[in-house]
């Protein structure tokens, strides 16, 4: 029960510090348009509606994922918008490291780094963090929260 | 060998010495410095564009956009200085130009206050009232951010005041300001006004207006106890289109948003022009009704171009092409070329164009070695 307790700490805080991370970086996106759409234009893999859909709804996505894994709600949908938005950065990055493109990440606004295997980690990382807890919080949490301190109280 | 090679070099400083050739040499030396003048000369009773086009060479390119830039500022802030003074190694450090600390260092010399930010964006532009030296793209099509401009909001317009070079200052809808600037600005002020805490303050209610509804409407709406997806997507779905929308009236352009996206991704889209063939280029020399432009830099140009072609270098920039097609028909066929079949800078220039709304435009092939070499065969 306590080790229960103690992954739902720690899978809590990481959740709370991915959605810290979509927030900030969709705040970047956000306050400058057009210059994240001509990031997403430099990974060549959308076309010219594709990229004006993305730069327009993409950050504000972030955002609202990010907030969702802060302020709670229902975790299991931000969880798995988190792992799209993070999965198709690391396809993305991917895609440029393996053709071999020297473009910068865009991640963090305009003094990002240029995409490699320093800047991958991250995403996949986050991806995890959101794939991960899934798999704990199979059962209704308010139900495993109950019973560990009921639990608690009976020791 | 080495006896073989000392004559040669005897019978060269021989022929050197003759009257005749120190003469040639002469001439071609002083035809080689006064170029430029003979340029101007040349151009200055041709039409009105060739005119225009002068005047976008003064100082709308690099190197000296930073220092014009920063004069600009200065001026609007009452101070009346010179460019031409500040054209030293100090204020322009290195030959792509002046770099940040060079512009600040200028501003400070001349007893005023300047203030770098990064990470700027359009609410910034309307709250500063002072000038910004701002770091743009030289155009769409160009992909580093190399250039100067000196920028202020116009609130008569609703738009901005982006004064390039030595060229007026010419009113730009913000969003296509925005798809070529990067966020550095150095505000420039006579007073020392700090506007650190204004931006941080400013920013910090614009976020709070826009994500505070957005994080009361997941709280409130009670997600977790939702019994279907129908609940959760619909709560989704608003809180992302409308701080999406919420953040362009602060951020960028509801209305022209699609025009800003269009100029900022140039540079990295499929080409829109034509391709045309030597015969073309020929027939375009003889046609009036099409702009034939030379897209190679001035002094290419003054030592020979195809007669009816005007010149307008591949690097001029996208503001500085702006006034001189002001007022000219979009629809107009346009045919660009340069030096020769390997030459690309007429691909850069149509590209530039392009972005300015030039919707008939070729490029050649073949440059004017291709056309000359024609012109001689024929004759």
């Amino acid at each position: 029960m306590r080790n229960d307790l103690r992954v739902n700490k720690v899978g809590a805080a990481l959740q709370s510090l991915v959605g810290a991370i979509l927030v900030g970086s969709g705040l970047v996106h956000i306050c400058s348009p057009f210059h994240f759409a001509e990031t997403v234009s430099k990974y060549n893999i959308l076309d010219e509606f594709s990229i004006n859909f993305v730069t327009l709804f993409l950050p504000s996505t972030q955002i609202v994922t990010g907030m969702g894994l802060l302020v709670g709600g229902p975790q299991k949908w931000f969880r798995f918008l988190g792992m799209l938005i993070f999965g198709s950065f690391v396809i993305a990055q991917s895609k440029v490291l393996f053709s071999g493109e020297k473009i910068s990440c865009g991640c963090f606004g305009m003094y990002s780094h240029e995409v490699g295997w320093g800047t991958i980690w991250l995403p996949l990382v986050c991806f995890l963090i959101c794939c991960i807890p899934n798999h704990y919080s199979s059962r209704e949490p308010s139900q495993s929260v109950a019973s560990a301190n009921a639990g608690e109280r009976s020791l | 060998m080495w006896c073989v090679f000392g004559k040669k070099v005897g019978r060269v400083m021989q022929s050197f010495q003759r009257t005749k050739f120190r003469f040639a040499v002469a001439f071609f030396a002083g035809f080689w410095l006064l170029s430029p003048r003979v340029s101007i000369a040349n151009e200055a009773d041709e039409i009105r564009v060739r005119l225009d086009e002068v005047q976008l060479k003064r100082g709308s390119r690099f190197p000296y956009c930073g220092i014009y830039a920063a004069a600009r500022a200065l001026n609007l802030n009452g101070l009346q200085v010179d460019p031409a003074d500040y054209a030293t190694t100090k204020y322009v450090s290195s030959p792509r130009g002046s770099s940040p600390a060079d512009v600040i260092r200028m501003i400070e010399d001349s007893d005023c206050f300047a203030t770098p930010f990064s990470g700027l964006s359009k609410i910034d532009l309307l709250s500063i009232a002072d000038p910004i030296i701002a770091n743009v793209r030289v155009s769409p099509s160009s992909r580093e951010y190399s250039h100067w401009v000196c920028v202020t909001y116009d609130s008569n317009s609703g738009n901005l005041l982006v004064f390039d070079g030595a060229l007026e200052g010419r009113i730009t809808p913000i969003e296509e300001f925005l798809a070529v600037w990067n966020g550095y600005g150095v505000v420039v002020s006579s007073s020392n006004s700090s506007y650190v805490w204004s931006i941080v303050f400013l920013r910090l209610a614009v976020y709070t207006l826009l994500l505070l509804p957005v994080g009361m409407l997941i709280v409130f709406s009670d997600l977790g106890n939702a019994s279907n997806w129908v609940r959760p997507f619909f709560v989704i779905t608003t809180a992302t289109i409308g701080l999406s929308f919420a953040s362009q009236l602060f951020f960028g352009s509801i209305v022209n948003f699609e025009s800003g996206v269009r100029q900022a991704t140039l540079a990295n889209r499929a080409p829109t022009w034509r391709e045309v063939d030597l015969d073309t280029l020929i027939a375009s020399s003889k046609n009036d009704s099409v702009l034939l432009i030379d897209a190679r830099d001035e002094r290419s140009f003054c030592f020979g171009s195809i007669p009816t072609a005007i010149n307008i270098p591949f690097d001029s920039s996208v503001f500085g092409l702006k006034h001189v097609f002001e007022g000219i028909d979009r629809d107009l066929p346009i045919v660009v070329f340069c030096q020769s079949q390997s030459c690309g800078y007429d691909k850069t220039l149509a590209r530039n164009l392009s972005s300015i709304g030039f919707a008939e435009i070729s490029v050649s092939g073949p440059g004017y070695r291709e056309f000359r070499k024609s012109r001689s065969k024929n004759e």
